[in-house]
């Protein structure tokens, strides 16, 4: 049996390591459009921050040697064939296949794709990017940048950035950053902790409506409320959308089933793959790692021993980078609030039939992985939670597990 | 606010006053004894348990108490000797700090019997005859500080005898049958084991460093030794030291009288300086409340725009100046922060024992001076004014001016006073108990031999931040007078009680109808103000009035103590001077004495027979005064009364 | 394969596991190298759970969430001795590991085993290599009084566990009555400052 993968990224990479690891030794083949051994999204603004480039390989550098992959690289899938069940490169290239593991991951979103002709604008998803950002800033000397868009991406961006000495200022269209992993008051209170802690200028309510350019390079540019604003550097980050073009002609996502089958012989993982959320069922692109990471791995033991099924996604996430500022999110931020506040912590869990419908913690990490197990295992914790949250020493997971938590 | 709606409210205190001052300690983030102590949890349950070692450089070494790691020290101590040893250490560290006090005092009667001081007069020539009386001096046609002179002279012999005698201050004081009996015991004891145990205190400092001694790598490991050698140098604490200081500070600044006075935070006032005596030795504060008056000082406040100079008492030295000169109490131990965040403080002046370290910091956040005076007790952060009794009117001086010098930067918008204040009526020392009986205790005798009073409970203080503060004091008392039982007592449980009211006159109200009925014949509270903690030795002397009255010893009377919510390791040697006078005494929290059964046994048990005093604990307060009440109904039983 | 299991009845909250800790993973291995030294890794801490105390470290889970989350390969499990183990020079301190851990049992700081100067995640490695020469993790062996059992995994749950199926807790056995009295004790006190009665 010959398996090809669409994308080297992490949900492709754990794929291949699982069936390796479970004895798999039909031949496998790896299309990506970029040059890299499969590395980690998460990891790659840390190598702008400054940090080695090896590290961003979180399974190795020598992955396509050390599990007996062909690699075909530096050349985009533009079309699946899944009637004759073979692949077609950008290069005009095709590869046949017995099994397909489509997961492209997503890609920036552009308002205005021209801007990407102007040296000196950038997307931040890859490590492509991050390379050529990296080059473009110590050839230019860059000492500053604005970053478009402050979303998760925007924000790491601009945390990465930060962390290597640019002054920062960051743009955003929303009243808070991180606004689909923050409901209102928390992303307003997250927005100001990060702002005083880092001194990055973030503009609320703000977008970027033009840039200047000099020479083919950008100089500088105009927010939506007249100010133009000097900067060799423009990070774009406002949005992603998933690669599901090839294979199902628009960017809405790849339906997995509960096997991650989107179709008889090709399977889907990763920030392509739309799948049910395991709380709500609610069906949606869930692009997180440990997503990315039980979907392969069903995906693999599914090709390898034909059982197993995928539990459901869960939609939690932390953002945590370069600062000790945490901010924790997961679920839907509807239902009746329970909200704790001291300091720099602030904590809010959604209470639905007096289960956990959503969460956020912010400043501090403690009992999130309390708060994280209550949401999956669906406790009634209406008559604790206020007390769970509010424990001024953060050991209410301990007073559970002794029978000591106060009513 | 009611104690209830306290005690939900905040469980740090049942204080209307704290609460309301924790409550901006919460929102200014002020660090206070609550909050250190839970960043303390959780606290190391070998001490807890009294089973760590550190005497030796070959430790620290700890006994498993679950029997399966160590079970001796690397000596090969055991835990009942490493309790023992550190219990003992206890007793000599509580002995000492009241018996040095002592010292202090019978050296300044010395000074004044012989003229070098003249900052400090005998003022209660009465008492100087008594003391003189008690103690077998000759007084008839001898000039007051003639006899002053050699009073000063036994006292201070009683710190350094070197003979194997008892302390005379103790043979004197002490009633008849106990002392035989302590004398019966070494004997018996001596006759039964071959070995020399002693209960009878030689000398005063020399009881102590026996304690140091025996308990140097290598010496005493026996847990009986070792007990009653602590309960010796606890005696020569409550019979010696303790008895010194509070017989010879009456003769230098008056015996406290009955008079009503106010406690509690409101006794500090917005427009004048105010100026907060803290520690234990009146020898300082009676000074500074003496000055305070002074038209100098006066003229001085009102140049500031200050109304006057206001001296309030915290702690024990506050209960001295209370009693003796009448000033406003701010509160106990833990009031002590609290008092400084109202802003309203201009100075904090203190002398030894009980003072928070902490007090620095904090004073350091308003304009208020923290002002050391003691040389043995020195804390970074505060301004030290080196007291001297030799020029004790200039330092005092000095020490309000600098409190007046502070007032201009009291920044009023931060000045915060609860307005919480409530009536005592204080200052019952024996001999005004006696004077109110008419000056026999034979009256008392009647009303504990009909019943109408059960018996009678001596109270010690302290605050501990394990209890929430006043609450095991408010409710012991109350419990304890609704059964008929009188309450006198010392320390800062005195303060707890007179800021609950307690001591007021409407507090008749709440004791049985025995005791309200004598209360109300007598025009006093049913739970008497004795004192500060040094002071315990009045309780002594009262129960040994009754005893030599009786011709008993003070093991046969209805007596029973309690040291509730106690702290410190004075606390300590009081409990053992009572116990070893007599008197079974209550401990809460639990002292560091669990980890050693056969110590434990000893204190608990084996000193009921012994000693006819023994310790016991109990947590819940209601409970405690009812095994009080047990206790005095069993020795009533005996009696057959 | 082995685990630390905490008889938390028997922790009397001395510390000495946190000591024992912080000396094993210290570059100097001595008390007063590690003493003041922002840096010095402590694995476990001793929580004061009211009147009871709980050496809190990393369980070792299997599955790990911690493992599963880690997107930078930092996390991983020795096969022979089953210790999840963090590797400080991948790991990018992101915080998808304690955001799932229920025992908070990964904690953040610069110490000395971070690569780029700034803080790593840190946890308890088991003392791996002292457990695969044979030996117990130092905090076991520096626990007097029982409460920290080094124990094959199955064998102490199916004998030990407390019925709750507190994975890790043991139910105390053999506690001598001094001690349940000072137990006794003790809870009360805390139960009023709580003010349950």
């Amino acid at each position: 049996m010959k398996v090809v993968t669409a994308g080297t990224g992490m949900a492709a990479a754990e794929f291949v390591q699982r069936l390796r690891l479970e004895g798999f030794d039909g031949e496998i083949v790896m299309c990506s459009d970029e040059e890299f051994a499969p590395y980690s999204p998460c990891v790659i603004p840390f190598y702008l921050a400054g940090e080695p480039m090896d590290t961003v390989y979180w399974k190795g550098k020598d992955f396509y040697g050390r599990y007996g992959v062909s690699a075909r690289l530096a050349d985009p899938i533009i079309e699946v064939d899944a009637e004759r069940r073979l692949v077609r490169t950008a290069a005009g290239r095709s590869e046949t296949y017995d099994r397909l593991f489509y997961a492209t991951g997503a890609r920036s979103w552009y308002p205005r794709p021209e801007w990407l002709k102007t040296r000196g604008v950038f997307g931040f998803k890859t490590l492509t990017d991050m390379v050529a950002i990296d080059r473009y800033i110590r050839e230019h000397g860059v000492r500053k940048a604005v970053v478009f868009g402050g979303g998760f991406i925007g924000v790491d961006a601009a945390l990465a950035l930060r962390h290597r000495g640019l002054e920062i200022t960051l743009v955003h269209r929303n009243t808070r950053v991180l606004s689909q992993m923050t409901d209102g008051e928390g992303g307003e209170f997250a927005t100001r902790k990060l702002a005083e802690k880092t001194g990055i200028d973030i503009r609320l309510r703000t977008t970027v409506d033009g840039i200047v350019e000099n020479g083919g390079e950008l100089s500088a540019v105009r927010f939506s409320n007249g100010d133009v604003m000097e900067t060799p550097l423009l990070i774009v980050s406002i949005g992603v959308s998933p690669n599901s073009e090839p294979l199902r002609g628009d960017d809405k996502g790849v339906h997995g089933n509960e096997q991650m089958l989107a179709d008889p012989c090709i399977y889907t993982a990763g920030d392509v793959a739309v799948t049910r959320h395991a709380v709500t069922r609610a069906k949606g692109v869930y692009a997180t790692y440990p997503n990315a990471m039980m979907q392969a791995r069903t995906a693999a033991r599914h090709l390898f021993r034909g059982d197993g099924a995928y539990a459901g996604s869960i939609n939690t996430n932390v953002l945590k980078k370069h600062i000790d500022f945490p901010i924790v999110s997961a679920g839907s931020f509807t239902g009746e609030t329970v909200t704790w506040h001291r300091g720099d912590i602030w904590r809010r869990v959604y209470l639905l039939d007096g289960m956990i419908n959503g969460y956020l913690i912010i400043g501090d990490t403690r009992i999130s992985g309390y708060i994280y197990h209550l949401y999956l295992s669906r406790k009634r914790v209406d008559k604790t939670i206020r007390a769970i949250l509010a424990e001024p020493r953060h050991d209410s997971y301990y007073r559970s597990m002794l029978g000591m938590v106060p009513v | 606010m009611s104690d209830e709606a306290c005690k939900r409210e905040d469980r740090r205190s049942v204080d209307p006053a704290a609460v309301e001052m924790l409550r901006i300690a919460d929102r200014e983030g002020y660090a206070t004894i609550w909050e250190r102590y839970e960043k303390q949890q959780p606290q190391c349950s070998y001490g807890q348990l009294g089973t760590c070692c550190r005497i030796c450089s070959m430790g620290p070494c700890r006994i498993d108490p679950f029997g399966e790691g160590p079970s001796h020290g690397v000596c090969g101590a055991t835990a009942d000797t490493i309790v023992a040893r550190n219990l003992a250490r206890m007793a000599a560290v509580g002995s000492s700090s009241h018996s040095d006090h002592g010292r202090k005092v019978a050296q300044l009667l010395k000074a004044v019997a012989d003229g070098s001081n003249t900052d400090y007069r005998i003022t209660d020539g009465e008492k100087l005859l008594a003391v003189a009386a008690r103690l077998d001096i000759a007084t008839d046609g001898r000039s007051l500080p003639e006899i002053a002179a050699d009073v000063a002279a036994v006292a201070i012999n009683c710190f350094g005898n070197q003979d194997e005698e008892p302390l005379v201050f103790l043979e004197k004081y002490m009633p008849k049958k106990r002392f035989e009996r302590l004398k019966g015991l070494e004997e018996s004891l001596y006759q039964a084991t071959g070995a020399k145990i002693g209960f009878l205190p030689r000398g005063i400092d020399r009881e102590a460093v026996d304690i140091l001694h025996r308990t140097h790598f290598g010496c005493d490991h026996d847990p009986l030794s070792l007990v009653a050698q602590s309960v010796r140098c606890s005696l020569s604490d409550g019979w010696g030291g303790s008895m010194i200081a509070t017989e010879l500070q009456d003769i230098l600044l008056g015996t406290p009288t009955i008079k009503a006075v106010k406690a509690n935070l409101g006794v500090l006032e917005e427009e004048s300086v105010n100026v907060v005596v803290h520690g234990h030795e009146p020898i300082l504060s009676a000074k500074i409340v003496e000055m305070a008056q002074s038209p100098e000082c006066r003229q001085a406040a009102e140049a500031v725009g200050a109304r006057r100079v206001n001296v309030v008492g915290l702690c024990c030295t506050g209960n001295e100046v209370l009693l003796r000169q009448g000033v406003g109490m701010a509160g106990n131990e833990s009031h002590s922060e609290l008092a400084i965040m109202t802003g309203a403080v201009d100075a904090m002046v203190v002398d030894v024992q009980c003072i928070y370290p902490a007090l620095a910091d904090l004073s350091s956040c308003f304009h208020t001076r923290f002002i050391t005076t003691s040389e043995q007790a020195k804390i970074p952060g505060a301004l030290h004014i080196q007291f001297d009794e030799h020029h004790a009117d200039a330092i005092s001086s000095r020490i309000i001016k600098t409190a007046i010098d502070a007032f201009p930067n009291r920044n009023k918008g931060r000045v915060y006073i609860p307005q919480h204040t409530a009536t005592a009526v204080v200052g019952f020392t024996v001999e005004e108990i006696l004077k109110a009986l008419g000056g026999t205790p034979q009256p008392l005798v009647d009303l504990i031999v009909n019943g109408t009073i059960k018996g009678i409970a001596g109270i010690v203080g302290c605050n501990n931040v394990k209890v929430q503060q006043d609450y095991f004091h408010r409710v012991l008392t109350t419990e304890l007078i609704k059964r008929d039982i009188l309450v006198i007592g010392t320390g800062c449980w005195a303060v707890a009680a007179a800021k609950a009211g307690l001591m007021d006159l409407p507090a008749q109200e709440l004791a049985g109808p025995g005791l309200q009925a004598v209360c109300k014949k007598l025009d006093i509270p049913p739970v008497l103000h004795m004192g500060s903690c040094v002071d315990c030795s009045r309780m002594l002397n009262l129960a040994g009035a009754i005893a030599d009255h009786l011709g008993v010893d003070i093991s046969d009377l209805p007596l029973v103590g309690s040291a509730p919510e106690w702290t410190t390791e004075k606390a300590v040697a009081i409990g053992a001077y009572f116990v070893g006078s007599g008197i079974p005494v209550h401990l809460w929290p639990l002292p560091p004495i669990l980890g050693g059964p056969a110590v434990t046994r000893i204190l608990t048990q084996d000193a009921k027979d012994v000693l006819g005093g023994w310790f016991f604990v109990e947590e819940d307060p209601v409970a405690t005064a009812a095994q009080m009440e047990a206790i005095i109904m069993e020795r009533r039983a005996a009696l057959g009364i | 394969m082995k685990r630390i299991f905490v008889d938390y009845k028997k922790c009397l909250a001395c510390k000495a596991c946190e000591t024992a800790c912080a000396l094993e993973h210290h570059p100097g291995g001595n008390l007063f190298g590690a003493l003041g030294d922002l840096k010095t890794q402590i694995n476990v801490r001793v929580l004061g759970i009211e009147q009871e105390a709980f050496p809190l470290s990393c369980r070792h889970c299997e599955p790990a969430d911690c493992l599963n989350a880690c997107p930078s390969g930092a996390i991983s499990r020795d096969p022979e001795s089953g210790a999840v183990l963090l590797d400080p020079a991948l790991c990018k301190a992101c915080a998808m590991c304690a955001m799932v851990c229920p025992f908070d049992a990964i904690s953040f700081k610069v110490t000395h085993r971070s690569c780029y100067n700034r803080d790593v995640a840190y946890k308890c490695d088991l003392c791996n290599d002292r457990v695969k020469e044979g030996g117990v993790p130092a905090c076991v062996g520096a626990c007097h009084s029982g409460a920290l059992v080094f124990a094959e995994y199955d064998a102490a749950r199916g004998t030990r566990a407390a019925k709750s199926l507190r994975t890790y807790l043991l139910g105390a056995e053999g506690v001598p009555p001094h001690v349940e009295l000072f137990r006794e004790l003790r809870k009360k006190e805390f139960a009023r400052r709580r003010g349950g009665e």
